[in-house]
């Protein structure tokens, strides 16, 4: 029994490790992402079934740029690597990992080595995970789910699921379908999120210069009995010396001696 | 590159039909630069400076009577080679420290020259030299500036006063040869340990100096050529581990020498003046774990050598020790080669030795044949007399090229012995470079009192003839000799002076005596002031540091590579300035290396495996060398305050362009620098933007702490130096000393009316001839290290030159002797002197191999081909002489 305890710690042991492994040897390997964000967030319905991740990273990433403009604070800078690594995160950890915050906390740390391995001039960051409600029906207010073909492009239905289902019947009541939310208001909804609590913080910090952003649609949610959701990974970048101070007579007796020669 | 290489690239290029390619425009390029660099020349005349200022890179002022330093050098600004050797220079202007391209100075064997003046020059200059001669200058201190010097790789300092060495000479991080005989050093064994780059040095003949002390240092480097030094009063234990190529050891007793397994093959092994005890022993050491290839013993004991013939070496040399024994000799087997010349042999033993070992080269003669007359190989380039006419009957002077001739007034005498009073016409031609003594065809055989045929040194050769007005030949009266005067660069005062006789051979005619006119006169200097100059001297500082190494890990989890800094205390509690008997040591303690210690940093980059290894590796070399200095009766891990400081320089600056800190040490005289970033002690992740802030504001107090310190310790040492030298003003003082100097002059020898002439030499000799005819300065020479030549000659594009050899001389520049041999003997030289070897081929051609231009292997020779007749003198010469 005891022998099968410790065969069992150690393949979780080596498997948590793996997955940072992976995920570091994913990042290390994975191209560069640059999103275009010169389109703005229009009124139509985002179609979750064929939404492009990419254009919804570029409206997102307006959308912040637009919201710390209009609250005087620096502009925020695209990041390829975080993006990057944003990307990475979001493809090779388990859902589980950065829904729940402990095992988010812990996976975070790992973005620092990745950060310090691709040599980024921005190294200070903050990472958040989180989702975001796609479906234009206001919280709590009932909704059911018909699979057969009809209005709504998710399949899903206002109110509770009605029990006659027969259209020929004087009683059939026409289901009101509820669509996806406009890619406005998926805008207004992340700068919603991002004005709460830790989040505010690091939104309208001056210490952020750099945003990278990666997005996935919770498969899992879509066709479903269930609200639709995308997962969000943001992660602000910015310069982690920028507090230092450096005596310019440190600088006369070292620094500048060591400069003519070259590193390892 | 020559005319000959030109003709060969231009040929190739146009019988070329292809179309140019890259190659062959890198080769033009080249050509073109060299051309360029060539416009480049070298001046040995004050007058040749006016108007070729800024083409000027070389100056060769040596031996040229100066006792002002030129200032028409100052307008030199391309000047990077300044030889003023062999002067009389007491002071130098500061304007020499704006020669910014400046990197040959040679000031050796000028005995006035002022160390105040040096201060200056060196504090100001904006030059970086490479090389410096500083020796026979008889300074009595070094000037601390040249500390500034950083980039020096050749120094030598030998044949002065010295009695310690500015502790500001630690940052001679290039440093590769020093040369420190024959002063008063005393302490060098800390100031050593930071040479990181070198590879030779002398430090023989030096009043008092502790020498295992040094060797112990020199035990840490990894590689050393070469190794000289005396009086060792003990070898230490660590000498087991010293790596070295070629070790001399001069005026010891030696009882032990401690190598065993661990220790490397030293290849020369040389006993200068030494005594052994324990003989027996020593040679199974060295047999076992030296495995010397070569050995040299001269001037010791032969009883004393007996076993040491049983040596495993190669090649062995015996010089000078008087009656040697060749039989033990026979049972060597490794024994290849055989010096032992200069000898008392018996010839029974040679030839026994001989016949018994026939695969041993034996040397125990000068391997020259003997020469006689005078046979010029190319009679077109036979120098032609300068002509002169005087009136016999009168005291007087005469000056030919660089000699004087006083002549008397019944100096003279014609065919019948009659004393002459008519006209006398003078026919004068001297030789003093071997070109021309080549060219002349005059032997430069001897033979020694032993019967021994050996080669001359020469410091000038002239030929002096006289006729009256028929053409009849004149004679010298022998009751009143010719006073005579021959300025030459050689200051060797075994040298003699002999005639060519009829027979043409040598032979000694009179004693000669050397003329040094810059000789500074010790006995009239002020005692005050020597001893001014002493107590200044006798200011050694030693400066103490904590020794740290850098530790590194790899962190399996997150796969990054870590780096921490690790404490080695050698000055324990130890601190500022400590006054001693011998020297001053001062401690500056590095707070901010401390502060480090408790600070862990990841590396950063995708090559931070790369970094990690080589880090990896100085670490785990300094904790191997260090473990050797552990004073294991300190319990609190003390090491031991001799011995070298590995890394240094730990400093620890933001990079705010890539966000990240720069760990930058530096490992013997290798700068590294590592960007890291720190990593929190507390959550073990990497530090986040407040702990960054505070952990840096902290290292700076550390910086500050640091700062102060050194500033105090600084101060602390002034007062001290001050305290021990006088309390004259030094100015004053160095004006002073400036005065003196002139007023010891031997002003005397100046003030000669027979030397208005426009002869300029700081060396001389002075003698009397009785005849007419070709007289010589000379002393016998040998051939320190003779080496075979390889007879089969090939050209510079390496193919076989067809035409047979008629003639072949070899030339030792160093030396100034020239030698023939035929195509039957074997071409000897000496491989340590700069040698040239001229052939003259049956169809006319003549074939000149430079050993500091040609390559030279076993197989074969490589000659330049020139021909003799599209050519004048002076390029003939030039092409043998000056091209160095």
């Amino acid at each position: 029994m005891k022998g099968s305890l410790l065969l069992l710690i150690l393949f979780f042991g080596y498997f948590i490790h793996a997955q940072n492994k992976k995920f570091l040897e994913h990042i290390y390997s994975s191209p560069d992402y640059y999103y275009i964000y010169d389109q703005t967030a229009t009124n139509q319905r985002i179609e979750l079934l064929n939404a492009n991740p990419d254009y919804l990273s570029g409206l997102f990433i307006q959308a912040l740029k637009k919201e710390r403009i209009r609250r005087f604070r620096p502009d925020l800078e695209q990041d390829s690597l975080l993006n990057r690594i944003a990307r990475s995160s979001i493809e090779t950890y388990n859902k589980t990992r950065f829904v729940y915050s402990k095992t988010w906390r812990q996976e975070k740390k790992s973005f620092r080595y990745a950060l310090i391995h691709e040599e980024s001039d921005h190294k200070l960051y903050s990472a958040h995970a989180f989702s975001i409600d796609m479906l234009d029906l206001k919280f709590a207010e009932s909704f059911y789910y018909d699979p057969k073909p009809g209005t709504s492009s998710v399949n899903l239905y206002f109110g509770k699921k009605p029990e006659i289902r027969n259209t020929e019947d004087p009683d059939y009541v026409e289901p009101f379908p509820i669509q996806p939310v406009t890619e406005e208001i998926a805008c207004q909804r992340l700068i919603q999120l991002l004005s709460k609590g830790n989040y505010k913080h690091d939104l309208l910090s001056k210490k952020f210069s750099r945003i990278g952003l990666a997005i996935k649609i919770d498969q899992s949610s879509v066709n479903r009995n269930e609200r639709p959701r995308i997962f969000v990974i943001l992660i602000f970048g910015g310069k982690q010396l920028q507090t230092i101070k450096v005596r310019t007579e440190m600088l006369n007796d070292n620094y500048d001696k060591l400069d003519e020669d070259q590193d390892l | 590159m020559t005319l000959y290489d030109t003709d060969i690239f231009l040929k190739i290029a146009i019988t070329n039909s292809k179309p140019i390619s890259m190659k062959y425009l890198l080769l033009l390029a080249i050509q073109f630069l060299t051309v360029f660099s060539s416009l480049a020349f070298r001046v040995s005349d004050l007058t040749d400076i006016n108007g070729n200022e800024n083409q000027i890179t070389e100056i060769d002022f040596s031996n040229k009577g100066l006792v002002e330093f030129p200032t028409e050098i100052l307008n030199c600004k391309n000047l990077v080679s300044l030889d003023l050797s062999n002067n009389g220079i007491i002071s130098i202007p500061n304007g020499l420290s704006s020669l910014v391209n400046l990197k040959n100075l040679n000031l050796s064997h000028n005995k006035t020259l002022s160390p105040a003046d040096l201060e200056l020059v060196f504090d100001q200059s904006k030059f970086k030299l490479s090389n410096l001669n500083l020796s026979g200058c008889k300074l009595l201190y070094l000037p601390a500036s040249i500390s500034n010097q950083t980039d020096l790789q050749v120094l030598d300092l030998s044949s002065n006063r010295l009695n310690a060495l500015p502790y500001g000479m630690m940052s001679f991080s290039k440093l590769e040869r020093i040369n420190l005989s024959s002063n008063f050093l005393q302490n060098l064994s800390w100031i050593v340990s930071y040479w990181w780059s070198l590879k030779s040095i002398d430090f023989s003949h030096n009043e008092g100096i502790q020498a295992s002390g040094v060797l112990l240092s020199l035990s840490y480097f990894d590689h050393l050529e070469e190794v000289t030094f005396s009086k060792l009063d003990f070898f230490p234990e660590d000498f087991a581990l010293m790596n070295v190529d070629q070790l001399t050891i001069k005026n010891s007793f030696i009882d032990a020498f401690p190598r065993s397994g661990v220790s490397t093959q030293i290849k020369k092994l040389q006993f200068e003046n030494c005594k052994f005890a324990k003989t027996l022993s020593l040679v199974n050491i060295i047999n076992e774990f030296v495995k010397p290839e070569f050995v040299y013993f001269s001037r010791s004991d032969p009883q004393n050598l007996i076993e040491f013939l049983k040596l495993e070496a190669d090649s062995v040399t015996l010089f000078e020790l008087g009656s040697v024994d060749l039989r033990p000799l026979k049972k060597n087997e490794s024994l290849k080669w055989l010096d032992v010349r200069g000898n008392q042999l018996d010839k029974t033993h040679i030839t026994e030795f001989i016949n018994e070992r026939p695969d041993v080269e034996l040397l125990y003669k000068e391997p020259i044949r003997p020469d006689f007359g005078i046979c010029p190989p190319l009679p077109q380039f036979v120098s032609q007399p300068t002509l002169k006419t005087i009136q016999a009957g009168t005291n007087q002077v005469v000056e030919f090229g660089k000699s004087l001739f006083e002549f008397p007034a019944q100096g003279i005498l014609d065919v019948s012995g009659n004393i002459y009073t008519g006209p006398v016409n003078l026919a004068y031609r001297e030789f003093t470079n071997p070109a021309e003594i080549l060219l002349s065809g005059i032997t430069m055989t001897s033979e020694s009192e032993n019967g021994e045929t050996m080669m001359f040194s020469s410091a000038g050769m002239f030929e002096l003839t006289a006729s009256d007005d028929k053409g009849n030949e004149l004679f010298i009266n022998p009751e009143q000799p010719v006073n005579a005067e021959m300025f030459t660069w050689i200051a060797n005062p075994e040298m003699e002076m002999y005639a060519l006789n009829d027979e043409g051979s040598w032979t000694k005619t009179m004693d000669d005596s050397l003329i040094q006119s810059y000789q500074f006169n010790d006995l009239k200097q002020d005692s005050v002031m020597t001893e001014d100059f002493m107590s200044k001297s006798n200011a050694q500082v030693v400066f103490g540091f904590d020794r740290y190494v850098p530790i590194v890990k790899k962190n399996r989890k997150s796969g990054t590579f870590e780096i921490t800094l690790r404490e080695y205390k050698t000055w324990g509690n130890h601190k500022g300035v400590t006054p001693g008997y011998g020297s001053t040591s001062v401690f500056n303690p590095d707070l901010t290396a401390k502060f480090l210690t408790n600070q862990r940093f990841v590396f950063e980059g995708a090559e931070a495996q790369k970094m990690f290894d080589k880090v990896d590796s100085i670490s785990n070399y300094c904790d191997k060398k260090y473990r050797r200095l552990k004073l294991d009766r300190f319990k609190n891990n003390l090491y031991s305050q001799m011995g070298p400081n590995y890394i240094s320089q730990i400093n620890l600056m933001p990079d705010f362009e890539r966000d990240c800190f720069i760990l930058s040490f530096r490992f013997k005289k290798e700068k590294i620098r590592i960007p890291v970033s720190l990593v929190s002690d507390e959550t073990g992740s990497v530090a986040s933007l407040k702990q960054n802030r505070v952990f840096f504001g902290l290292y700076t107090n550390a910086w500050k702490k640091t700062k102060k310190i050194e500033n105090t310790n600084q101060r602390q040492l002034k007062k001290h130096i001050t305290k021990k030298v006088n309390t004259l003003k030094q100015k004053a003082q160095e004006e002073r000393i400036k005065a003196l100097k002139i007023n010891y002059l031997d002003k005397s020898y100046f003030n000669k009316p027979r030397l208005g002439s426009n002869i300029r030499s700081s060396l001389g000799f002075a003698f009397q001839i009785l005849s007419f005819g070709i007289h010589n300065s000379d002393s016998r020479a040998r051939i320190p290290r003779p080496v075979e030549f390889s007879s089969e000659f090939v050209t510079a594009a390496a193919d076989k030159i067809k035409d047979k050899p008629d003639e072949i001389y070899v030339i030792d520049h160093n030396i100034n002797g020239v030698i023939q041999y035929d195509e039957s003997d074997k071409l000897m030289f000496n491989r340590l002197s700069a040698t040239s070897l001229v052939v003259f081929f049956t169809s006319g051609m003549v074939g000149i191999y430079n050993s500091w231009r040609n390559m030279r292997t076993n197989k074969y020779t490589q000659l330049e081909l020139v021909n003799p007749l599209e050519m004048t003198r002076e390029n003939f010469i030039k092409r043998i002489c000056y091209e160095r």
